[in-house]
């Protein structure tokens, strides 16, 4: 341990005597993978500054006299997608580029690496290097939702879930260093059970890619990926501070990674703590609103020539508080807060998190190996276990403020295969198999009927995709068969134990276009095909739900939810300007939603209206648009909106639950990117949330009014060091948020200062 | 080739292995469910006492609940008291005594609709010296119909104004029960 610090202080030592010269230098060789032909008259250019080069018929090239910094780094090769990364230059370095399969970074800091494009055809939009790093100390949820399109279902400041263009839950599918994530999804204050802190890259997929990555990717997918392993040997890593006035607390994140002595083998672990006290809202305190959040991860693995191998561990652990006056008995209660201006329970600011509350374990462990068995073929194996466990505390009577209300383990494991083949006449492609079981477990002695019952699920798959690669333009198809068979365990009306059965096959497709007219204009267009499966809760909840004082009926006989959403997207990057318009068209068939039936039921305390789980045809159209303007060196301009319309077709009315218009921009004032090794920056954020005028009548409430809330983020960063020092919501606005659950109680929090530090070394 | 092909097909097949499907679940003890209210009237001097009671034996949803009610006399002062049951357990849990033993958390309320004259006072109090409600004396007046609400709230702040008095506006708190009850009184 002394020597590795010992290691780590020298080699931090080291790094700060070259900085703050521009005399530093980037080499390499762009070659073939397979066969180390040299990729000849490539070319290589840093997007910052404009200076590039062109590697000679060796495919060797060199940039000299550069600056340390952040920079963007393009490598570009005729027939191939660009390569582009970021990367923080400190010292000399070299990087070979392998155009069609992956760029290799001997011995740097490495802060993101694209791949070639996977699938072109997809609209994505990827979150990775700074821009990830801003982001840090935030919910997963929030970090999102700086993608336009993508929104949050809250529960409060602390429990978040992101929404892609309308659908969230059970109908975004989360993967976790491609294991897709499964815990209790369907709930709408379940947040993802995943520490931000290990993630390299962030990606938003707005298409339905079932067929790619498994069924309920109905509204999108999102992937989290940790940055590759290092190759070679030597320690590397990053700190990072986050310190909030609103909950008065903050995180703490570091990552440290490092090669071993044989060549190839790479080794990561990232770890965090986050800790938050009472949230207030402008007047008043949040009461009971406090978080707290472990997380950790370790990554070991090989990279070579011939295979792969990945062994990755994640633990996250989470306590989350849940504001007190959301707490209610019956539907006066539910109507008495909502008249009410302020919450009924105030109380003085304090660290401890009381009831109702909730826990959440999560580990995720996958083993994945990869081999090149032939010039043709990549052979690549995952396992993944999850065990995730989730308590949920009520206000109770008597001494069982410690007895869990819910108390919920489910266990997840997936296995897959999958055969990549490389280009053979312009086309590539994989073809796999996927086999998901899964069991959900009530523990006993809650002393309150299960929301849900036991379940066990067993899901197969075979899917594959083809992809015509040609430089100006690229076309996909992809196919997929999933089968899902589903056994619950449950007591029945005369309290027998029952065990109904259902299984479904369902057979998903994509197809989609990539046409470049121009290196700097591209258009997409995907039309792909997925499904879920009705859920749990969906199909057998039956009794009270408290928190939304509603008697919730499932109906054992939904069927599949399908849809089909085609993407078209146009996208523009030059120099100054960068746009994207993406237009969606989603049609849901057998749509599930709750609806109230217009009765009321009789309790002990008093009448609750009856919701029922139905289906119906659902459109949602909407759009997207995100522009980037450099109007000087020092002046940028980001705007964004999105826009979305939702429609209940069998009711003619809107969904319930559904994002507003909004519109966000940023003026960015900067130094300009090669100007030596300090650098500043400051960025004034105005968000615009239109109110939701299309919501359907049988809400409790109108919807809140629209909002305006104005950020500021001033930054600081001198080589390996960067801070910054922001406002929330400066003017202390007092707000409410349609997507928010609580906005029924509370307003949503006020003025947030913070400040965010981040080493490298 | 082979070899890689033959570990994916154990790793595959012993996913199976250490899993069994899905568990049958425990019985359910209710701990908190509440399914009878009764509220006995006993009237000062002579008379039989009256019995209301709000009975729900499978607890929300399900069948729906059975109300009995009497009629009450006029200009009478009756002392009341209120027992709350779980009567899905052998022998039923007298939820009341829970009430009394976290009395600083809990207090019923009472109220009637317009048109109906029923003053009532409370009759006990928690260890701080609050009313509970679980014996009151009610006061009747002229006779009249209309209905009857009885509040319990858990969680609430006993120290608000009006609140000893009976007032639930100033309560706060969360609804453990509320039924309402049709009063004849003649």
């Amino acid at each position: 341990m002394k020597r590795i610090l010992w290691i780590t202080i020298l080699v931090s030592v080291a790094f700060l005597q070259v900085q703050g010269q521009c005399s530093l230098k980037l080499s390499g060789v762009v070659q073939d993978e397979h066969d180390q032909t040299p990729l000849d008259f490539s070319t290589i250019y840093i997007l910052e500054s404009g200076r590039g080069t062109l590697a000679d018929s060796l495919g060797a090239y060199s940039l000299s006299g550069l600056c340390p910094g952040n920079m963007t780094i393009v490598c570009s090769h005729i027939g191939c997608e660009p390569i582009t990364f970021n990367i923080h230059l400190i010292r000399d370095t070299v990087i070979n580029f392998y155009p069609e399969h992956h760029v290799e970074v001997l011995d740097q800091v490495l802060t993101t690496a694209h791949r070639v494009a996977e699938a072109p055809a997809q609209t994505r939009t990827d979150l990775s290097g700074q821009e990830l790093e801003r982001l840090q100390g935030r919910s997963l949820a929030q970090m999102l939702a700086s993608v336009s399109g993508v929104s949050m279902v809250q529960t409060g400041p602390g429990i978040a879930k992101p929404m892609i263009q309308g659908l969230v839950g059970n109908r975004v599918l989360i993967v976790q260093n491609d294991v897709r994530q499964e815990g209790q999804q369907w709930g709408n204050d379940h947040a993802p059970e995943i520490d931000p802190t290990m993630a390299g890259t962030m990606t938003v997929i707005k298409g339905a890619e079932g067929v790619r990555y498994g069924p309920e990717a109905i509204g999108g997918v999102i992937l989290i990926k940790p940055d590759p392993l290092p190759r070679s040997p030597g320690i590397r890593g990053a700190l990072m501070t986050h310190l909030q006035s609103n909950g008065q607390g903050g995180k703490l994140g570091a990552q440290l990674s490092g090669g071993f002595r044989r060549p190839g083998w790479g080794w990561r672990t990232t770890g965090s703590f986050h800790i938050l006290g009472d949230q207030h809202a402008p007047g008043y305190p949040l009461s009971n609103t406090g978080n707290r959040e472990w997380g950790f991860s370790a990554q070991s693995g090989y990279t070579g020539h011939k295979g792969t191998v990945d062994l990755y561990y994640s633990l996250y652990k989470a306590t989350f508080g849940i504001l007190r006056a959301a707490h209610i008995g019956n539907l006066t209660d539910l109507q008495a807060a909502i008249s009410a201006d302020e919450p009924w329970v105030q109380t003085p600011f304090t660290y401890e998190v009381l009831n109702p509350h909730q826990e959440v374990l999560h580990h995720m462990i996958k083993l994945e190996a990869s081999r090149k068995v032939s010039s043709m073929w990549t052979l690549k194996g995952r396992y993944s276990l999850q065990i995730d466990d989730r308590q949920e505390f009520d206000v109770r009577r008597g001494d069982r403020d410690k007895i869990p209300a819910l108390d919920l383990t489910i266990i997840s494991q997936q296995g897959e295969v999958l055969a990549e083949h490389r280009p053979w006449r312009h086309f590539l492609g994989t073809i796999g198999s996927s086999t998901q079981y899964q069991s959900n477990y009530n523990v006993p002695g809650t002393g309150v009927q299960p929301l849900i019952p036991n379940f066990s699920t067993l899901t197969t798959s075979i899917f594959g995709y083809e992809r015509y690669a040609r430089p100006d333009y690229d076309l996909e198809a992809g196919v997929r068969a999933d089968y899902r068979y589903l056994r619950v365990a449950k007591f029945d009306a005369q309290n027998q134990i029952i065990h109904p059965t259902f299984d479904w096959f369902n057979i998903s497709g994509t197809l989609g276009g990539v046409y470049r007219f121009s290196p700097a204009w591209k258009a997409t267009f995907q039309i792909a095909s997925a499904f879920r499966a009705p859920g749990a809760n969906e199909l057998f909840s039956n009794g009270l739900h408290h928190a939304t004082a509603s008697l919730e009926i499932g109906d054992e006989h939904l069927q599949i939810e399908r849809s089909l959403k085609t993407v078209l997207t146009l996208k523009v990057e030059q120099s100054s300007f960068r746009a994207e318009i993406s237009g969606y068209v989603n049609p849901i068939h057998n749509f599930i939603y709750l609806r109230p039936t217009g009765d009321y039921a009789l309790t002990i305390r008093g009448a609750f209206p009856v919701f029922q789980y139905l289906q119906t045809n659902a459109l949602l159209t909407g759009v997207d648009l995100d522009v980037t303007l450099d109007i000087q060196p020092w002046l940028t301009y980001q705007g964004q909106a999105a826009l979305l319309w939702a429609d209940d077709r069998q009711q003619e009315e809107p969904l319930f639950g559904m994002p507003p218009i909004q519109f966000s921009q940023h003026v960015l004032l900067h130094t300009s990117a090669d100007k030596g090794e300090t650098q500043y920056s400051l960025d004034a954020s105005v968000r615009h949330v239109l109110r939701q005028n299309q919501s359907p009548s049988y809400d409790y409430a109108p919807a809140p009014q629209g909002y305006t809330l104005v950020g500021l983020v001033g930054e600081w960063q001198k080589g390996v060091l960067r801070v910054n020092l922001g406002v929330d919501n400066l003017f202390n606005q007092k707000y409410r948020d349609y997507l928010d659950r609580l906005r029924y109680f509370t307003d949503a929090p006020g003025r947030n200062v913070f400040i965010k530090c981040f080493y490298h070394f | 080739m082979h070899k890689f092909l033959y570990y994916s097909a154990l790793l595959m097949g012993s996913i199976f292995l250490i899993t069994g499907c899905a568990k049958d679940p425990d019985p359910v003890n209710e701990t908190e469910l509440i399914t009878t209210i009764n509220m006995t009237w006993t009237p000062e001097g002579s008379g039989a006492p009256v019995l209301f009671q709000f009975r729900d034996l499978d607890g929300a949803g399900g069948s729906a609940p059975l109300i009995t009610v009497g009629d009450l006399m006029p200009n009478t002062t009756y002392s009341v008291e209120v027992e709350m049951l779980n009567e899905t357990t052998n022998p039923a849990t007298n939820i009341t005594n829970e009430i009394i033993l976290e009395g600083t958390e809990h207090q019923f309320f009472f109220a009637t609709t317009e048109g109906i004259t029923l003053s009532f006072s409370y009759d006990d109090t928690d260890t701080n010296g609050a009313p509970i409600g679980v014996k009151t004396t009610m006061f009747t007046g002229d006779a009249a119909t209309g209905k009857l609400q009885l509040t319990l709230r858990h969680d609430l702040n006993k120290g608000a104004s009006g609140v000893a008095q009976g007032d639930i506006t100033n309560a706060g708190g969360d609804t453990d029960a509320q039924v309402e009850f049709d009063l004849v009184i003649q």
